[in-house]
């Protein structure tokens, strides 16, 4: 009776696919998903095995076990299929054998990375299958230390995630919280990432990623060895370290590909970018508008000229331009590559000469908006960067209000803000590093 | 519990929406809507009431010495500066003036009104400086395109700035020093004398000493060079002429050193001079220069202040260095009782470090 009905519930699917094949002097029926299961192939191995038992005189029984194949029920037929497993029906058994065929191959192979830019250091990157992660992980680190623990989340539809460390180097509270925090929420759909961002305790209010992810396997065992938690999720080609810390804006794996003193001088100048990129409209719009007495004369003078015949208010003037500088930069990722140049172009020519031209916005702006959006992309992490082109509005609008007073203010509250943040009890100011003479 | 935590939150947040309305930043003006004067003058009139002259360099001129003048004339000097900012299509801000000039005039008759004022309007910079002109006022800023750069409407600093065209025959003095020294017991301020140039922006005259914001005496430029070398106010490379020959002096440090022998205040002052020498006069020898070197100092120095003293006007600000050793109703006295019986002690030293690509 059953059987009837999940087999009507099969039909459904569209490329469910059941074929009558002998094996072994049985009419088997062979079940399958023919989007996923190379079938062809498959059968070929099913009659190879099945011309290997006749010649050791097997019965169905060792078959099976060659063919490592497993009993379900009928209830877990659906499941089974769509898992991407074929099924096999013989006549004189109630119970269903799923076994693993040979599948069809969609996955991408593993190229350079698309987001993360490496100079010198290893260039391959995450792909979508959480195997190839995993693996590329294990050939970065060559360790038996390097533990792996599957799960699987999801209600309905299920999808497959690891949770990574090193054992000895990872603090076993934090591997244990993670863990806990995953079993949770476990159970919530993870159609996106985000879901499982918010089960690693990334606040929602919150644009600092206090779960840092990364593309590249070299940076990811890096992120291992300083002792953090990884977690990849089946299907998205992103390494997700808890926690996250204000050092990964600034410090990179691949830094130390070089001499100490260029490492140094790398990180020195994210660090500057980070405080222009955060202060510098604020900072234009405090000199120009609320404390120009802070200029010299010279200066306030040229400045002045610049701006002379623009009709707005500076923070109108400000606005407009990050809001264009904003779009740019959208727009740059949304569009495809080949019309991605054009836009960048028609961006330069308009953000760079037809408004001023036009004595929409001054000279001076442009400049600033410039340095801002170059040190801005300095900043080591995609979310990094999000998150300061975010922070600087709060501190635009305060510094419009009270000036320069304001914009002290406002990088106080900045700073208290990332100084309170704490993932898994660890502080998002804290610096993990590499322990010296571990894994060497 | 969660219920009583929310409701505490919610007049707090009510209260902190009203904020916006009490920060007034509707009336913060763009920097292109203001005119910035670069420099102000001030004059009595003959009806004794306040002249005042503004420049403002244009904004937008086709060249950058392109600057207009204006003036009003009232018996308060800010209802003088209102009168032309409501003559002007832009408010005056005086956030940048970075010069006051004042006539004798006005140093006569007292420079309190123009001190306390500046300091009290707080858009005047503490550091902007103060000199005093001699001449006509009413010429002073009328023609001044002979400025070494183009942009004559600002280089009035330039003229006082230890990165561009001071010398240390130029006494500098901020605002902040001429209130001070209007109200210490220990000491006075001097201010630089300027007039209009021919052809320069300006010419220096000196300098002129003031008691509690009138003038008493002037200093000439041995003086005031010596004024700024005992207040540490040097940079090298001034040239010192006398009848043996130049020289350049490349540092000069001084020692302060006070006493009290019976009721008499001592100063023990070491000038440290450290020159290299341009030319000579006949067969000047090395001791020849020196000798003049150290009577040129000494002489001017013991002029200086006697002459200072007999104007009970503590320029060299010698009280301060006995503060410690008088007891406050003595320092009320400093300028008139115990000042000028001040026995001053001086010695410079001279080391020759250079004689030049020459030998002898």
């Amino acid at each position: 009776m059953s059987d009837t009905i999940s087999l009507a519930s099969l039909e459904k699917l569209g490329d469910f696919q059941k074929q009558s094949i002998r094996l072994l002097e049985h009419d088997v029926c062979f079940l399958f998903l023919h989007t996923l299961v190379d079938a062809h192939q498959t059968k070929q191995q099913l009659f190879t095995w099945s011309a290997e038992a006749v010649t050791r005189a097997w019965d169905v029984e060792m078959l099976l076990v060659r063919i490592e194949g497993e009993a379900i029920s009928s209830d877990q037929l659906t499941a089974a299929l769509v898992n991407g497993m074929a099924i096999l029906q013989f006549p004189d058994r109630a119970q269903y054998i799923q076994f693993v065929p040979i599948r069809k191959k969609f996955d991408r192979s593993i190229t350079e990375s698309q987001t993360q830019s490496v100079v010198q250091g290893a260039q391959n990157s995450f792909t979508e299958d959480l195997n190839t992660n995993i693996a590329l992980l294990r050939k970065q680190s060559v360790t038996p230390e390097l533990i792996y623990r599957p799960v699987t989340l999801g209600t309905h539809s299920k999808r497959s995630a690891a949770m990574l460390y090193l054992e000895g180097t990872a603090n076993p509270e934090l591997v244990d919280q993670v863990w806990q925090a995953i079993q949770k929420g476990a159970k919530l759909k993870h159609h996106t990432s985000q879901s499982m961002l918010k089960t690693l305790q990334q606040k929602w209010w919150n644009p600092f990623p206090t779960v840092y992810s990364t593309e590249l396997p070299h940076e990811a065992t890096h992120l291992l060895q300083e002792g953090r938690v990884l977690v990849f999720l089946d299907q998205y080609p992103m390494a997700m370290a808890a926690p996250g810390l204000l050092q990964d804006a600034f410090g990179l794996a691949e830094d130390r590909n070089y001499p100490s003193i260029i490492t140094y001088f790398f990180r020195i100048f994210r660090v500057i970018a980070f405080i222009i990129a955060i202060t510098a409209p604020s900072l234009y719009v405090a000199l120009i508008a609320v404390n120009p007495e802070v200029l010299r004369i010279q200066l306030a003078l040229s400045i002045a000229q610049s701006r002379e015949g623009v009709p707005y208010p500076a923070l109108v003037e400000v606005l407009l331009m990050m809001l264009v500088m904003e779009l740019v930069m959208e727009a740059s990722v949304r569009l495809p590559k080949s019309i991605g140049p054009t836009v960048t172009m028609v961006g330069g020519i308009v953000l760079g000469q037809a408004v001023v031209q036009a004595q929409l916005v001054s000279n001076l702006l442009i400049i600033v908006i410039s340095a801002m959006t170059i040190a801005n992309f300095s900043i080591i992490g995609y979310q990094n960067a999000v998150a300061v082109r975010l922070v600087k509005y709060a501190l635009l609008i305060i510094t419009t209000i009270y000036g320069l007073i304001g914009m002290i203010v406002g990088v106080a509250w900045c700073i208290a803000f990332i100084s309170g943040m704490t993932t898994f009890g660890i502080p998002y100011l804290s610096i993990m590093k590499v322990k010296e003479g571990s894994h060497e | 519990m969660k219920r009583k935590v929310k409701t505490s939150w919610l007049p707090l947040g009510l209260l902190l929406c009203w904020l916006p309305m009490l920060v007034g930043c509707w009336d913060v003006k763009d920097i292109n809507h203001r005119s910035l004067p670069a420099a102000m003058a001030i004059d009595i009139s003959d009806k004794g009431t306040y002249e005042v002259w503004v420049k403002i360099p244009k904004i937008g001129g086709k060249t950058s010495s392109e600057y207009i003048v204006t003036y009003a004339q009232n018996p308060s000097l800010s209802k003088a500066i209102d009168t032309i900012s409501a003559n002007l299509d832009r408010t005056v801000d005086l956030l940048h003036i970075k010069m006051i000039f004042i006539s004798k005039k006005v140093c006569i008759r007292g420079t309190s009104e123009v001190v306390d004022y500046a300091i009290r309007t707080r858009e005047i910079g503490n550091k902007s400086k103060l000199a005093i002109v001699t001449g006509d006022m009413n010429q002073f800023f009328s023609s001044t395109s002979k400025s070494v750069s183009g942009s004559t409407g600002i280089s009035y600093d330039n003229f006082f700035s230890t990165q561009s065209g001071w010398t240390p025959e130029v006494v500098r003095i901020s605002l902040w020093e001429a209130y001070r020294g209007r109200w210490s017991m220990t000491q006075d301020s001097v201010l630089p004398v300027i007039t209009r140039g021919t052809t320069t922006l300006l010419t220096l005259k000196g300098g002129a000493y003031m008691r509690e914001g009138k003038l008493t005496g002037t200093l000439n430029l041995n003086e005031t060079f010596t004024y700024n070398v005992f207040k540490g106010d040097f940079r090298g490379g001034i040239v010192q002429f006398f009848e043996s020959g130049a020289v350049r002096i490349l540092e000069a440090n001084v020692d302060k050193k006070v006493k009290i022998i019976g009721d008499r205040p001592i100063l023990d002052t070491r000038f440290k001079l450290t020159v290299t020498v341009l030319e000579r006069k006949g067969n000047a020898t090395d001791e020849t220069l020196i000798k003049d070197i150290q009577q040129m100092f000494t002489k001017t120095f013991l002029d200086t202040l006697a002459q200072a003293q007999s104007d009970r006007t503590d320029i060299f600000a010698i009280g301060q260095l006995f503060r410690s050793k008088y007891s406050f109703s003595q320092l009320q006295k400093w300028k008139d009782e115990l000042y000028p019986q001040l026995k001053a002690n001086i010695k410079v030293d001279v080391i020759i470090r250079n004689r030049g690509n020459l030998r002898n």
